[in-house]
């Protein structure tokens, strides 16, 4: 559920051709992004995911099976005991809760999905916002630097749009994986506003799939959200009608 | 000495008239004097109660997180056993009689939805017979509707009813975070519709039954806070340290009306010019009584003149006008300060209700006054009222008693 | 008749002291009557006025749109054209000034906390021609300053509860209007003490230049404030901005204004629960004075009941010797009445011009609560008649109900009367 997944996902569309002959050590903003395109889109998608959200000294979990189908339909199911057999649909741009008490699902739209979603660092509209950001932004590359070790291009994205969550983004891709290991969300004004690290990556197949993100609001000190994924499948057949409202009630 | 008294007694006696019309006067003016320094106190007290009936009573009782966090208004930082909690103060013979009412609380935000429409509001979630006489929005609710009388039912404002569509005997579908974390939703059978005027109550809130809020938000017997409304609200600091007293070990905050919010300043202000205007009503009172004395000496310059012929000296003649005055005053302000007094306690205790004045305002107010009882002022009143008497009735007589007897005689 | 008028006449000016006794009495209680009763009056004025000085002036105007979703703090729907709207308020007679405003949800934060509040652009010189924040405020008020400069004011609770102090710097947190996410430091330059918690506690003020950048506002206003007249009673400023608020509804069709009394409808359903018990206040202090002038009159009439005796002797029939002692209690009522009023006005004049400075009331009330205000009087021509009124009445009846019962008697036993 990482901001940087949707984006990558369309940015495909903007591997640009490289020129024949460009030295494989100078590669551009585009081609660092198609790679890393290639590790991360899929077509389907299945896993266990943990939400750790913590806030100061408290920490609250939220387990769940989660099922995506490309970057538009996503469905989950909480199995940690509070909040066991509660869904999340998401649909193109509508986001539905279902409620196994009730047995009665509850819409989420307009700007209710900015607020913080189940009182994470993560909005609902962070989770699914993703196909058009490559249009909003222009990928340069800035340097280079290492990240645990390490070496990494450091990407930097500035907007070309007015209606982006984050103005600027900064992005430290792993050079021999292709994985950004560290995003840096800043606002218009140049204050870091959220930074997301990538703390465990897994070969799946012949890819590198980030498993381990971590958000961090950077206005309120100790807060920050986890999102780990196990058990992750790649490219499953799965059906188009398993993200549907009937099906949330089965 | 004792000559003097009698003869200022037989005096009195003598002219009854003239002595009954000034105790029933001085009577009248410490009668009304007190009536109206219970008037006051009541307005002050009703006042007080429909500012603090809503968010905190007199004095509250919650968590010393909630305290902190209060501006969020936390779901996990409960009262575990406010049952328990009240069970005490109800046995504690410290509180005997100043408790007039306790319930419990809980307020929450929450996001509505119908039909695809979302809309954040405020539930208050309170026990619903004790609300009618602390929230009163039953007195808001429209026809067409009625007030909530069983679990699994809601009042909510008009303009949220508006804003989502909804009427009486649809269902409002409620989220909210509960105490663990967790996103639950619960369906209300929407009863009445209420319209107090106020935005922020009709665009923002819906009331449900405490229990119903226990169940949805999962806090077993938890309450967020424990609203105490007092017989006397001037008592709150000194209950709450009472309570305080009586609960030490469990980590609870408990609040006086006057340190919860900015309101309590403000109407501790108006309280006391309050006490100004009483001030100011207490000299009138003194002034017309001034007034009566003169009068009744005035009357009686010949009198003076005759006692001086007969050999009275001056000061015999000061301090007979001195006993008489005293006499009448003290017979005025005892019946009338006692009368005022009683009267007093009679309204303290039975009220008038004037929601039948108030019918056209939609507001929810607590309407019915209670006349304040205050002993201290009721003695205060009377005192002053013999005093007064007494030294109004040498004044005057001083020039008389100055005059030479002849010419006192012939005054008129 | 004429006869008995004129005895009457002569009769109180014959026993002067008493009357001036009787009159002193009326003069007290009527004339503390009007000044009390215009002074009660003053005291809600005190909190409306607040309310207009601080928070939410003489009439407030959104557009129709962003009226209808004016909960979620939208940063568009603004009014189309301010500077129209503001020149047409300022041709009004009744208009003093108008300024724009925009508000905007945000987060506030010390970079340890944050916390919801309410933000609010405004244009420093324009803002403090119709509020009188400027007089709340420690530190100091906008300095004008070009560009984008990046100024706050904030409420004193929210600044405690942050732990920032003048000078400090607060990081502000919104949405721009393309609901882009910006945070930057702000510097604190004033914080304000009001009357108001919901100032003090949950807003922030800050200029349109800085906002123009930091929300990428382009000028948006959402809201417009004005400031009417001074009046005397509360009654005639609630009309005014009644008719103010209708008139620009009639040249302006898409906007939408609200009078004071339509944006604060519970405040002013506790005012009038105030006002009519206030009413039954002043009606016992009525009946208070009333007892003085009974008392008086009465003891005045029993006194001269000898003469009643005399008259009768004379050939004056009992209804001609009745409406004697009823016009004297005319003339003594008269006289105390006026009196009385002419001391009710000159309180009344006092305390509308002067009034009665608060401070030294507010000081020790609570640590640190700033109380602004002078309780100023209302003119009440209505209790003024009505007092005046009710003087005279109770002067005559208490001469009558005495005179009947001596005008009873008969001629030899009224002479003989003690």
């Amino acid at each position: 559920m990482s901001t940087f997944r949707g984006f990558v996902a369309a940015a495909a569309l903007l591997a640009a051709a490289m020129p024949a002959g460009a030295a494989p050590a100078a590669l551009s903003g585009d081609e660092i992004v198609r790679r890393m395109d290639a590790n991360t889109s899929f077509r389907s998608i299945e896993y266990d995911g943990t939400l750790a959200i913590y806030s100061g000294e408290t920490v609250r979990t939220k387990e769940m099976k989660a099922t995506a189908l490309g970057t538009s339909k996503a469905i989950a199911e909480f199995t940690n005991p509070e909040d066991k057999g509660t869904k999340f649909l998401k649909l193109d741009k509508s986001l539905w809760i279902y409620f196994p008490s009730e047995q009665d699902t509850m819409k989420i739209s307009g700007h209710m999905l900015k607020d913080g979603m189940m009182g994470s660092d993560v909005s609902y509209q962070d989770a699914l916002e993703s196909d058009d950001l490559f249009r909003k932004y222009a990928v340069t590359v800035t340097g280079e630097d290492s990240v645990d070790g390490r070496p990494c291009y450091v990407l930097t994205m500035n907007a070309v749009v007015k209606d982006v969550q984050y103005e600027t983004r900064k992005m430290w891709v792993d050079q021999e994986r292709f994985v950004a290991l560290r995003q840096e969300m800043y606002a218009k004004s140049g204050k870091l506003l959220k930074v997301s690290k990538v703390l465990d990556v897994q070969r799946i197949g012949d890819r590198w799939f980030p498993v381990k993100e971590e958000i961090s609001d950077q206005l309120k000190q100790g807060s920050r959200t986890q999102f780990i994924m196990a058990d992750v499948r790649l490219d499953v057949p799965v059906s188009g009608s398993l993200f549907s409202l009937r099906n949330l009630s089965r | 000495m004792g000559y003097l008294l009698r003869m200022a007694v037989r005096n009195v006696w003598r002219n009854r008239r003239r002595s009954v019309l000034a105790m029933i006067s001085v009577a009248m003016a410490s009668l009304l004097c007190l009536f109206l320094q219970g008037l006051l106190g009541a307005f002050q007290a009703s006042l007080v109660k429909n500012f603090t009936k809503n968010e905190s009573g007199h004095v509250r009782i919650t968590t010393k997180d909630f305290f902190q966090r209060s501006d969020l208004l936390p779901v996990d930082a409960m009262i575990p056993d406010p049952q328990a909690v009240e069970a005490k103060l109800r046995t504690s013979a410290d509180l005997a009689g100043k408790i007039s009412l306790m319930t419990e609380r809980i307020s929450f935000g929450v996001l509505l939805e119908n039909r695809g429409m979302n809309k954040n509001a405020l539930a208050l979630a309170g026990e619903p017979r004790t609300e009618e006489s602390l929230l009163y929005l039953q007195r808001s609710i429209q026809p067409g509707g009625r007030y909530i009388d069983g679990p699994g039912q809601t009042i909510i404002g008009a303009e949220l009813a508006d804003d989502l569509k909804l009427t009486v005997g649809d269902r409002l579908k409620v989220v909210s975070q509960a105490s663990d974390g967790s996103l639950q939703l619960k369906k209300f059978l929407i009863a009445g519709v209420f319209k107090t005027g106020v935005s922020t109550l009709d665009g923002r809130v819906f009331q449900i039954p405490i229990q119903d809020a226990k169940a949805f938000l999962r806090t077993g017997t938890g309450a967020q806070s424990i609203i105490i409304m007092l017989n006397d609200y001037h008592d709150a600091g000194s209950v709450a340290a009472r309570i305080r007293a009586l609960l030490p070990d469990a980590g609870l905050a408990v609040t006086p009306w006057t340190e919860i919010g900015d309101y309590g300043r403000l109407m501790q202000l108006e309280e006391k010019i309050f006490n100004v205007l009483f001030v100011v009503i207490l000299f009138l009172g003194a002034f017309i009584i001034t007034n009566i004395m003169t009068m009744v000496v005035l009357e009686r310059r010949r009198e003076i003149g005759v006692l001086k012929s007969m050999g009275f000296g001056r000061g015999e003649v000061l301090v007979l006008f001195l006993w008489e005055g005293v006499i009448l005053g003290v017979w005025g302000s005892v019946i009338g300060g006692g009368l005022g007094f009683l009267i007093n306690v009679a309204l303290h205790f039975k009220g008038v209700d004037f929601t039948s004045y108030f019918r056209a305002l939609e507001f929810p107010l607590d309407n019915v006054l209670y006349w304040a009882v205050d002993v201290p002022v009721a003695l205060g009143v009377v005192v002053l009222g013999c005093a007064i008497s007494g030294l109004v009735s040498v004044v005057p007589s001083l020039r008389a008693a100055r005059m030479n007897a002849v010419d006192a005689i012939k005054s008129v | 008749m004429n006869t008995v008028f004129r005895i009457a006449l002569r009769n109180v000016l014959r026993h002067r002291r008493r009357a001036l006794i009787t009159a002193v009495v009326m003069m007290a209680g009527i004339g503390f009557f009007i000044g009390l009763d215009s002074l009660y009056n003053g005291l809600d004025r005190l909190s409306v006025d607040d309310l207009i000085n601080f928070r939410d002036s003489s009439v407030k105007i959104f557009s129709a749109a962003y009226d209808a979703d004016r909960a979620s703090y939208p940063l568009d729907k603004g009014i189309e054209n301010p500077a129209a709207v503001r020149g047409a308020l300022e041709r009004d007679t009744r208009v003093v000034a108008a300024a724009s405003r925009t508000q905007f949800l945000a987060q506030a934060g010390n970079n340890r906390d944050t916390t919801w509040v309410i933000g609010t652009v405004v244009d420093p010189a324009a803002d403090a021609r119709v509020f009188e924040l400027k007089k709340t405020i420690t530190g100091s008020y906008f300095a004008p300053q070009k560009g984008s400069d990046r100024q706050v004011i904030l409420g004193k609770e929210l600044a405690s509860k942050l732990g920032l102090a003048v000078g400090d710097t607060m990081v502000l947190a919104a949405s721009t209007r393309y609901e882009a996410q910006n945070a930057d430091e702000f510097t604190i330059v004033g914080i304000l003490s009001t009357s108001d918690p919901t100032l003090n506690k949950g807003t922030v003020f800050i200029t349109y230049d800085a906002a123009n950048d930091f929300l990428d506002l382009g000028g948006l206003v959402t809201e417009m404030d004005v400031r009417l007249r001074q009046r005397v009673n509360l009654s005639d400023t609630l009309a005014d901005s009644a008719s103010v608020a209708a008139a620009v509804k009639a040249a302006f069709p898409a906007l939408s204004p609200y009078s004071f009394q339509d944006f604060n409808k519970g405040f002013l359903t506790v005012l009038k629960q105030k006002r009519i018990w206030g009413s039954m206040i002043m009606l016992f202090i009525l009946l208070l004075a009333a007892v003085g002038i009974v008392n008086t009159v009465l003891m005045s009439v029993y006194e001269r009941v000898r003469e009643v005796g005399v008259l009768k002797a004379l050939g004056f029939r009992g209804r001609e010797v009745v409406w004697m002692f009823i016009f004297e209690g005319f003339f003594v009522g008269c006289l105390g009445s006026l009196l009385g009023a002419a001391l009710g006005v000159l309180i009344d004049t006092y305390s509308i011009f002067a009034g009665f400075p608060l401070q030294k009331f507010g000081s020790d009330v609570g640590a640190g609560f700033a109380y602004w205000g002078t309780l100023r009087g209302e003119w009440n021509p209505g209790s003024i008649l009505f007092a005046v009124g009710f003087g005279i009445v109770v002067a005559m009846i208490a001469a009558a109900i005495p005179a009947r019962t001596a005008a009873r008697m008969t001629a030899t036993s009224a002479l003989r009367f003690v």
